[in-house]
């Protein structure tokens, strides 16, 4: 099983018709996501790779039932496609979009909140459960089904960290790609909380990066409530200070911003922070062997 | 993106900032006019974009044109963190009383913060952080029990609620993570004028600020970084001898990161991006095998919705307008992962299995060729 979704979902798609939306809507059926609508206005009653076409989110709900949705809008008009998604009802939405303006997410995530919709990203790969679906972009072939669960501010990271654990004999229950923007809508602590009472997530790897204290915080958690060993790679050692590093997150801008700082915090909370990321899996593996 | 001081001036001026008179020099003659204007006793501001300027030289206080002009002659000589000096501020100089600092910031927690502290005695004291809440905003009354508690008369109170409340409208107006006004002077007159700004704007938001995107020109890059830019890469430049090139922001630190922790010297983090094409993977070749400083480079390619052919078209168009004397590790993995090999297989490079085993290679490559 996995945190956030299961096979049952009825998913739409926002910006079906776009290029990117319609090559990740087939890849996403493929892998068994129950897609039941695509949404992008002006373009009802065509369709994609199976799916139909409506002009509006809440026309797709009313006619389908979707509960989860999956945004490849572009960013200028990808919060817009946000609200209008939670406000027709959906309480999944991941935005795989990036470059949203920083200031418009701070305002979405508190309109979400009061709504109990829950936003994933932006800027992230999406949100994928090994042999039941996947929201987003990641990579199919990679992942296999298991016990260990994924959160990560990264793509190409995460892909080769779980790819070494898929090689290692250490399949997934849950990978989820948390965004690479400075404000996120969900963030490493509600996550470690959902892997930490799930019945199917023996183990948690946390992929970080510099910027921001996301990382420390789930350090606190970590420290405090969570049951299952975490194993944690920080990326960023050896990057400056002050330089942007392709994510608008990953910016060292305050000392507490470092890599060194959230390895070190992670450390002091108990979780093992692997030095490069083939260690991840090596370190699963102790800590399995230790617990017996 | 950041703006230089005199940008972050001119644009919170506008937005009812008070700050003392200036002109920006871009040389020493300038400078000499300026000061004239604005009656002699000016401060020569360096204009760059790296932390310690003062420590380093970069703002001197003069008293007439003529020594402006011999200030400015030896700021601009200077290189402050490796930038060299293109652009003065001069500014008429004031009379302080009181210096203060005053911050605004969008913590990644999706909270804005003001943060106010008093520098210097006798209102030296724990900083002030006021928390603003999203939906009623900067409320006065927060901002005036601060400023009584750092002993503040009665207008400069005043004059830090407005200018506290002009800064956090120029947040949202400017689509700004964060503001900084250090030192903000108190005046004899107990107004209170900026005598520095930082301003760092939200690059996702600059789409809808094209007078702000324009101001980038004059932002501090080196060519390399320039020269990525241009063609949609990131690159940062960092002070050792291995290259490298990969997808995606976090595998192109942990790659960095890998060199490093092997003992090797990173001379860069470099992210082509998510499905970069050949053109845009020749780019980025052509910055490492120009950089003369290296010995060696590592492209680390995960193939998701970027394709080893493309990438392995990129390198081989690069290496055939290149003279390349370097070893050059190739790890490509994932999509076309076969064909993008085969398309090396005759390529003056070496293929490597993973990511490891490259970043070994190069540093053991790199400690040759010292």
């Amino acid at each position: 099983m996995s945190i956030l979704l299961n096979a049952e979902n009825r998913v739409l798609v926002q910006g079906v018709t776009g290029r990117e939306g319609r090559f990740h809507t087939q890849l996403m059926r493929g892998y068994g996501t129950n897609i039941v609508a695509g949404v992008t206005p002006g373009r009802g009653g065509e369709w994609v790779s199976g799916v139909p076409v409506f002009d509006s989110v809440s026309e797709a709900v009313l006619a389908t039932g979707a509960e989860a949705a999956v945004s490849f809008v572009p960013a200028r008009f990808a919060v817009d496609s946000i609200y209008e998604a939670a406000l027709a009802g959906i309480r999944l939405i991941v935005s795989v979009t990036e470059g949203i303006p920083v200031h418009d997410v701070v305002r979405l995530r508190a309109f979400l909140r009061q709504r109990e919709a829950r936003l994933i990203g932006p800027n992230t790969p999406g949100i994928l459960s090994p042999a039941v679906a996947k929201l987003g972009i990641m990579p199919s072939d990679i992942h296999s089904a298991g016990r260990v669960g994924v959160l990560s501010r990264s793509s190409t990271l995460t892909y080769e960290i779980v790819s070494g654990l898929t090689k290692a004999g250490l399949g997934q229950s849950t990978v989820v790609g948390v965004g690479g923007d400075y404000v996120l809508g969900t963030g490493f602590v509600e996550l470690l909380e959902m892997f930490n009472d799930d019945a199917d997530t023996d183990q948690v790897v946390l992929i970080g990066e510099v910027g921001g204290v996301e990382e420390q915080r789930a350090a606190e958690f970590i420290g405090s409530h969570m049951i299952k060993p975490v194993v944690a790679y920080i990326a960023g050692v050896s990057a400056p200070p002050r330089k942007r590093i392709g994510h608008p997150g990953a910016v060292v801008d305050q000392a507490d911003s470092s890599a060194q700082d959230k390895i070190e915090a992670l450390k002091a909370a108990g979780a093992r922070v692997a030095e490069h990321p083939a260690q991840v899996a090596e370190l699963l593996e102790a800590l399995t062997a230790e617990r017996g | 993106m950041r703006l230089h001081e005199y940008q972050a001036k001119r644009v919170l001026s506008a937005l009812g900032v008070s700050v003392p008179d200036s002109g920006v020099a871009y040389n020493p003659v300038e400078a000499h006019e300026v000061a004239a204007q604005l009656g002699g006793r000016v401060v020569i501001k360096a204009q760059v974009l790296a932390p310690g300027r003062a420590r380093a030289g970069g703002v001197r206080l003069v008293s007439d044109p003529e020594e402006a002009e011999l200030a400015a002659q030896e700021v601009m000589a200077l290189d402050i963190g490796g930038l060299p000096v293109r652009r003065l501020l001069v500014e008429r100089a004031v009379d302080i009383t009181r210096e203060l600092y005053l911050g605004l910031a969008l913590e990644p927690s999706g909270e804005m913060q003001l943060t106010i502290a008093g520098e210097v005695a006798p209102f030296a004291g724990d900083p002030r952080t006021i928390a603003i809440d999203g939906t009623v905003g900067l409320l006065p009354f927060q901002v005036r029990e601060a400023a009584y508690s750092f002993g503040l008369t009665r207008r400069a109170a005043e004059g830090l609620v407005q200018m506290s409340l002009s800064l956090w409208r120029a947040m949202a107006s400017l689509d700004a993570l964060r503001i900084e006004i250090n030192p903000l002077a108190v005046l004899p007159t107990e107004e209170l004028a900026a005598l520095d700004a930082k301003v760092t704007l939200d690059d996702n938001a600059l789409y809808r600020h094209p007078e702000l995107a324009e101001l980038r020109e004059a932002e501090e890059q080196t060519p390399e970084e320039a020269e990525a830019r241009r063609h949609g890469l990131y690159y940062v430049g960092l002070a050792g001898d291995i290259g490298s090139l990969v997808n995606g922001a976090g595998l192109a630190m942990a790659t960095s990161d890998v060199i490093e922790s092997l003992g090797g010297r990173s001379a860069n983090i470099m992210d082509v991006g998510g499905g970069a094409r050949a053109m845009r993977v020749a780019a980025g070749m052509n910055i490492l095998v120009r950089d003369k400083r290296l010995k060696a480079i590592l492209v680390s390619i995960f193939g998701g919705i970027t394709r080893c052919d493309e990438v392995a078209a990129g390198i081989l168009s690069s290496l055939s307008c290149n003279e390349v004397a370097i070893p050059i590790f190739i790890r490509l993995t994932g999509t076309n992962e076969a064909l993008g090999r085969d398309m090396l297989q005759d390529a003056p490079v070496h293929l490597v299995a993973d990511l490891l085993s490259g970043a070994r290679a190069a540093v053991a490559a790199a400690r040759e060729g010292l």
